[in-house]
């Protein structure tokens, strides 16, 4: 049985120091080598990362979440104010975990010798990636809980998510439950009972910053 | 008679040649993947994986291609027209007895 994180909780499944263990998951690589290779725009090009699945998934995760950071810089810049960076260091430690390849979740095909799947990492990577189209909103972990490797066996989808604030939580919350759904009807044919969700932190813009009076 | 294998490089090209397929990844396990990144980087040198792994046993050949496919196919649909290439080419090119076709959407987008 999977153990779920309390809500109250950060989710770490493992020691997110483990260097080894993140470049077990992107083919040698790190988080930080796939940054500097987003940096020089992919030139010259690396063909240990650009033939890893896993090392697409994170990079494309990556890029989305450079955009919003861009965003979010410009908006600070207008208001003087410094930006609390921490909640987007936790995005980007999902990332690395969830671009991992994982289980296999099987496809139908009327052939016998026929076996189609479709990676965990793969399914993960548009869920995150079908949050993220919306505005608003970030999605920061994705979990697949239950057996995905049975056909018709009915699973459960836990994402946690930023939310920007002024923005009203539960119908942004809803349009990421169909956004989600109708992706993983696109992409699998994962019977899925629920798709939780949980508002895991509130993006508030920093105060402007306060001139000093006695400058004045 | 003995049934003739395609190479690898013939079933990538059958592969990549589907509509819907936008990338074909090396197929082989994560491990042997892993070490020949790691090797390329130590020596310098290019090595290069399968893309398409053909494994020939007692029961007959197994195919794995692992692929990427455009945001806007159904990976279904897509896995369904690989696996149907795939087998007709191996029809046309001697008709070795076929164990599996294994197809595997390892990213989307």
């Amino acid at each position: 049985m999977t153990e779920l994180t309390p809500a109250d909780q950060r989710f770490v499944a493992f020691d997110l120091d483990d260097t080894e263990r993140e470049q077990a998951g992107l083919n040698g690589h790190t988080l930080e080598q796939l940054s500097d290779y987003l940096d020089r725009g992919r030139v010259p090009a690396e063909k240990s990362i650009d033939d890893s699945p896993d090392c697409e998934i994170a990079l494309r995760g990556l890029e989305r979440l450079r955009r919003v950071q861009a965003s979010l810089l410009e908006l600070d810049l207008k208001r003087e104010s410094l930006r609390d960076d921490n909640w987007i260091a936790s995005i980007l430690d999902n990332i690395s975990l969830e671009a991992r390849a994982g289980r296999e979740i099987p496809l139908a095909h009327p052939s016998p010798t026929a076996r189609l799947v479709i990676t965990e990492g793969a399914v993960r990577g548009i869920l995150r990636e079908a949050g993220d189209r919306l505005e608003n909103i970030l999605v920061g972990r994705c979990v697949l809980v239950g057996d995905v490797s049975v056909p018709a066996n009915p699973i459960t989808i836990v994402v946690d998510a930023t939310i920007f604030s002024g923005e009203n939580i539960p119908m942004l919350a809803e349009r990421l439950r169909q956004a989600m759904h109708s992706a993983l009807g696109r992409y699998t044919e994962l019977v899925v009972a629920a798709i939780d969700i949980t508002v895991s932190d509130l993006y508030v813009a920093p105060k402007a910053s306060v001139p000093d009076e006695q400058n004045r | 008679m003995t049934a003739v294998v395609p190479a690898t490089d013939q079933l990538a090209a059958v592969v990549r040649r589907v509509s819907g397929v936008c990338a074909v990844y090396p197929a082989g396990p994560i491990v042997a993947t892993a070490v020949n990144a790691a090797l390329g980087a130590v020596t310098q040198r290019a090595h290069t994986m399968p893309t398409v792994l053909i494994e020939q046993r007692a029961d007959g050949v197994r195919i794995t291609a692992k692929i990427g496919i455009g945001a806007t196919e159904r990976s279904g649909d897509v896995c369904s027209r690989v696996h149907d290439a795939i087998a007709a080419h191996l029809l046309q090119s001697g008709n070795p007895p076929v164990a599996q076709i294994a197809v595997i959407v390892a990213s989307i987008g």
